[in-house]
């Protein structure tokens, strides 16, 4: 069967740094804890006037398609995977969907496939799976998937907002914005490339986070239980990574690295300790929780734009993605990334 | 190998709540199969409009959740089976965007059954006399088959390359301000229907040009239902008419939106109407402007 790879990826992070001590100082109720030694959090990149979902998703798309050997007429679809889908401000676009707006800036085909699909922090690796088996299955030869997270607004809400010590709007603290396009293409190289994706939802704890719109304030509010989720999501992780270890044959001796969701630092190293007596060997694990937050679904590859940018990585390096969302998502991704290193200028 | 409906469910009835709604077609659907909740690998939900506007989740895993849909593979120690669950927004042409992304689960393995649900409602969970489409919940269950001469086949989408998009739907959190969670603002311009009709009627000649479809062989055509004739009218201009039957169910339903063409394909299923090998061509047409089309071989 054919074998698709991560041919190009572009990034748009935008330049304004704020602080978690900056929102900190905007609080009317601070927390009790030190939420930047807590979760590892000390800067995220913020939007700033006109900037929304769609510029974002846009800027990443066309340093994608920079990097690529393809152009926009040459994709045979584009997947929007973004949670937010903010177009003109914070004005939440349901139709058309997001992919219609970028497909026609973009100038793909008008016979290109186009359409949103949303799963949460794990919506780009989810996109990743869909496109996988439309390539490995012949429906497409190629494709974008991208996502613009314009989800700062619910950390200006949680400023607003938290009143408790223990505030289910912490986490809103926690995120920054971003913009994140991948092309995927057929592998010509049987080393290079996806070897697995597999995911499932865990949907017994699906409204343990949620976000819509605040009836405090105008805006949108993110509520999440999340330390509930963390102890619900370590309770079960060991197991399922034994389980897809045996199913995919594998063991952490088979990566280079490993690329959790960031969630926060102390999270992430808790619940990869615990597996790593299955894994044999825990491969290192690449963070850059510190210097960009949370971005929800483009996380992942936000961590291997600043490891690929600072070329800090081994060559043709093997990558674990573990995907951890909301739903709960659980998911991975097993692949090798020669190509984007090359298109980081890699000397191959 | 192909993909085919094993079962479908549609009706205006059902809970205010667009979860609900899935939920409660998703029931009727997986009874009528006679197919236990669990055995289900792939849950897509393709309704527009969500409950209180929820971005996070996924609609798809609350309503998996309600469902009892392998909610704790590993607590109940079968993690050998398991669903996964996501929402896809592709309008009116999203049932058959969910087919071909289920298709391709199939043919790689990734997945044996796969449930489309929708049930598009007014974010309020009220009737809203703006609300321009009508409630209907639809699930519709697939499968795939080694059976070469049935299920989809032929899949083709479309969007317009230039002018406006018709049809908008969005809420602005600044002015809509408190009340977001059950606003939703509609907008549609003048000539929607007529420049759909028509963009939809040129794709489809199209694909009949190509030759992937023959007009010829259709017994049944099952399109969006913008307006009464809507079918009726692309398959005219299209060239389509003939021994083929336009199903129209606008009289009875409205236009159900997303659910459309699962709607009008439970029409002829549970109304006994169709047979083996006969041919269904399935017709989307919505905001964009986008279309799609397939063709199912029953």
């Amino acid at each position: 069967m054919i074998k698709a790879q991560f041919e190009s990826m572009g990034v748009y992070l935008p330049d304004r740094v704020v602080s978690t001590q900056e929102l900190i100082d905007q609080m009317p109720t601070k927390p009790l804890f030190d939420l930047e030694f807590i979760t590892g959090v000390k800067d995220r990149r913020w939007r700033s006037d006109g900037q929304d979902s769609y510029t974002m998703a846009m800027e990443a798309a066309v340093d994608c398609l920079k990097k690529s050997q393809y152009q926009a007429k040459d994709l045979d679809v584009i997947i929007c995977a973004s949670i937010s889908h903010f177009k003109g401000g914070l004005n939440i676009w349901l139709s058309p969907d997001m992919s219609k707006f970028l497909k026609k800036s973009l100038g793909l085909r008008p016979d290109a496939m186009s359409f949103s699909m949303t799963n949460a922090c794990a919506g780009m690796l989810t996109a990743v799976h869909i496109l996988n088996n439309m390539i490995k299955t012949g429906a497409v030869k190629n494709g974008m998937i991208v996502s613009g997270e314009c989800i700062t607004p619910i950390s200006e809400t949680a400023v607003k907002e938290i009143k408790e010590t223990i505030d289910l709007q912490f986490a809103s603290l926690t995120v920054g914005d971003s913009g994140v396009a991948l092309i995927m293409d057929r592998a010509t190289d049987e080393n290079e490339g996806i070897d697995f994706v597999d995911f499932l939802t865990i949907a017994k704890f699906a409204d343990l986070c949620l976000a819509m719109p605040s009836i405090e304030n105008p805006g949108l509010a993110m509520y999440a239980k999340a330390l509930e989720i963390h102890q619900e999501v370590i309770l079960r992780l060991p197991k399922i990574i034994k389980y897809m270890m045996n199913k995919h044959h594998f063991t952490g001796r088979d990566y280079d690295y490993v690329i959790p969701h960031q969630t926060s630092s102390r999270a992430i190293q808790t619940a990869l300790e615990l597996c790593e007596r299955h894994l044999e060997v825990l491969p290192e694990i690449l963070v850059s929780i510190d210097k960009f937050g949370n971005t929800a679904s483009t996380s992942h590859f936000v961590v291997l734009h600043d490891h690929l940018s600072r070329k800090c990585l081994k060559k043709n390096s093997k990558i674990f993605f573990m995907a951890l969302a909301s739903g709960i998502v659980i998911g991975f991704v097993s692949a090798t990334i020669g190509k984007l290193e090359a298109c980081y200028g890699y000397n191959h | 190998m192909a993909t085919i409906i094993k079962a479908s469910y549609a009706s205006p009835s059902g809970p205010q709540s667009s979860i609900g709604m899935a939920v409660f077609a998703a029931q009727n659907c997986l009874a009528e199969a006679g197919l236990p909740t669990q055995d289900i690998d792939l849950l897509i939900n393709i309704g527009v409009f969500r409950d209180d506007n929820i971005i996070e989740p996924a609609m798809a895993p609350m309503i998996q959740k309600q469902l009892g849909m392998n909610l704790d593979p590993v607590r109940n120690h079968h993690l050998q089976r398991s669903t996964l669950s996501f929402d896809i927004n592709d309008g009116e042409c999203g049932f058959l965007t969910a087919v071909s992304v289920a298709d391709a689960f199939f043919k790689s393995g990734s997945a044996k059954y796969a449930l489309i649900v929708a049930g598009d409602i007014h974010p309020s969970k009220t009737q809203r006399p703006d609300f321009p489409f009508q409630s209907v919940a639809c699930a519709i269950l697939l499968a795939h088959t080694e059976d070469t001469d049935a299920g989809f086949s032929s899949f083709h989408f479309k969007t317009s390359e230039n002018g406006s998009f018709g049809f908008s739907a969005n809420v602005d959190l600044m002015a809509n301000g408190l009340t977001s969670r059950e606003c939703m603002n509609f907008t549609m311009e003048d000539q929607y229907h007529d420049r759909l009709s028509v963009f939809t009627s040129k794709m489809m000649k199209e694909v009949f040009q190509s030759g992937r479809i023959n007009p010829a062989d259709i017994d049944y055509i099952v399109t969006s239902q913008q307006t009464k004739g809507f079918g009726e009218t692309i398959a005219h201009a299209a060239s389509l008419n003939g021994r083929s039957q336009v199903v129209d169910l606008y009289d009875q339903y409205g236009n159900a939106h997303t659910s459309s063409l699962a709607l009008c394909y439970h029409h002829l299923a549970s109304g006994g109407l169709t047979k083996k090998s006969d041919r269904i061509l399935f017709i989307a047409a919505g905001s964009g402007l986008s279309a799609a089309c397939s063709l199912y071989v029953v």
